[in-house]
């Protein structure tokens, strides 16, 4: 599996990755955008690590996590989670969140969102991309017009911090993606297209 | 007059028998009988078992309906409603109604959300009386016969409680 981005390369995690994967689970700044329930224990926390590991040993599972690499320092810097994939309608939700804190800003997570999204449709075959994002969360809601469009918004969806909160659903079929990297590739794309990271796929 | 009815193995039997001629049976395939009557059977019998009920006259079903268990953390739950041929000759509002106040009463839900297939317009019409709105539509997300299918989500307001 060779998904190379710009900034970020994408691989499956393993074992040794677990500590640092369990110590993101940790941050609050990490957890409070991610969209799911809330991990409040240690062991539980390894836990769910553990359950990453083992789901992506099976060939069909509908939950795959993957952990991308920092091209330069090649550290671990975030994970991409595809989560409920269903193979028969062909479609995924999936959650990016950059772990590092060093660096969460829009070039890594765009990089890596970018990476989910060809893993998901290039080496998947989906047919679509979907996600949910807190309104609040201003950064992801940008990030998630990459290529895709917003569904709707699920009026006081998710109960979080003492309060019911929006949730905006989004998405992106696979045609859409490809018209947008066509479109994209001399102008937003162009530093990807120049680096070669879709020469693979076109 | 209707009534409702929790949903038996008798009742699914009938409901097995309509679908198999049922012009809506993509949507009652999809949702609610998308295993077989063994297959059901079995998923009746766990502890996390969705509710169904039957909204019926005297002489037969005109609506399905699935209350699925609750998020607990907040307080919503999805309901699947699946009108039957003959149901536009009946008021099934007020039976549904009848359902979800007990749910809200019995398991403190504040909030209530339902997918439906764009062709099912008794389904979204029935809701919106019922004080649902469209929020969403998940484009191509459904696989069936060879093509993709959109799916609307409707949901109500958030009900304030104390």
């Amino acid at each position: 599996m060779n998904y190379s981005g710009l900034l970020l390369k994408l691989r499956k995690p393993e074992q040794e990755d677990m500590p640092v994967i369990t110590e993101w689970l940790s941050d609050d700044l990490f957890l409070k955008n991610l969209y799911g329930s809330p991990i409040d224990s240690q062991q539980n926390r390894f836990q769910r690590v553990h359950t990453f590991l083992n789901q992506n040993a099976k060939d069909f599972s509908n939950n795959i996590t993957l952990i991308a690499d920092d091209h330069l320092t090649h550290t671990p810097v975030g994970l991409i989670m595809l989560n409920h994939i269903n193979w028969c309608h062909r479609n995924t939700e999936m959650n990016a969140a950059i772990g590092d804190k060093t660096i969460r800003n829009a070039f890594y997570g765009g990089d890596l969102y970018l990476l989910g999204l060809m893993y998901s449709f290039f080496a998947l075959n989906l047919h679509k991309v979907f996600g949910y994002t807190y309104s609040s969360n201003e950064a992801a809601l940008k990030l998630n017009r990459f290529g895709g469009k917003v569904n709707g918004i699920l009026k006081n969806h998710v109960y979080r911090n003492g309060k019911f909160l929006d949730v905006v659903t989004h998405s992106v079929l696979k045609s859409e993606f490809l018209t947008f990297l066509e479109s994209q590739k001399n102008r937003l794309l162009l530093k990807h297209s120049k680096k070669g990271v879709f020469n693979d796929f076109f | 007059m209707n009534y409702v009815q929790e949903c038996q193995t008798n009742n699914i039997s009938t409901l097995y028998s309509i679908q198999n001629d049922s012009e809506n049976s993509f949507s009652l395939l999809h949702s609610v009988l998308g295993y077989t009557q063994t297959e059901w059977m079995i998923e009746k019998k766990s502890v996390t078992a969705s509710k169904e009920f039957i909204i019926l006259d005297e002489k037969s079903p005109h609506a399905f309906v699935r209350i699925k268990p609750k998020d607990s953390t907040s307080q919503s739950v999805e309901i699947q409603v699946h009108c039957l041929r003959t149901c536009h000759q009946f008021n099934i509002s007020s039976p549904l109604k009848t359902i979800l106040t007990q749910i809200i009463n019995y398991e403190n839900t504040t909030r209530f959300y339902c997918f439906l297939f764009p062709f099912e317009k008794k389904e979204q019409s029935l809701l919106k009386n019922l004080g649902f709105s469209q929020e969403a539509i998940y484009d191509q997300h459904i696989y069936s016969k060879g093509k993709y299918l959109d799916l609307l989500v409707f949901g109500t307001e958030r009900i304030q409680t104390l």
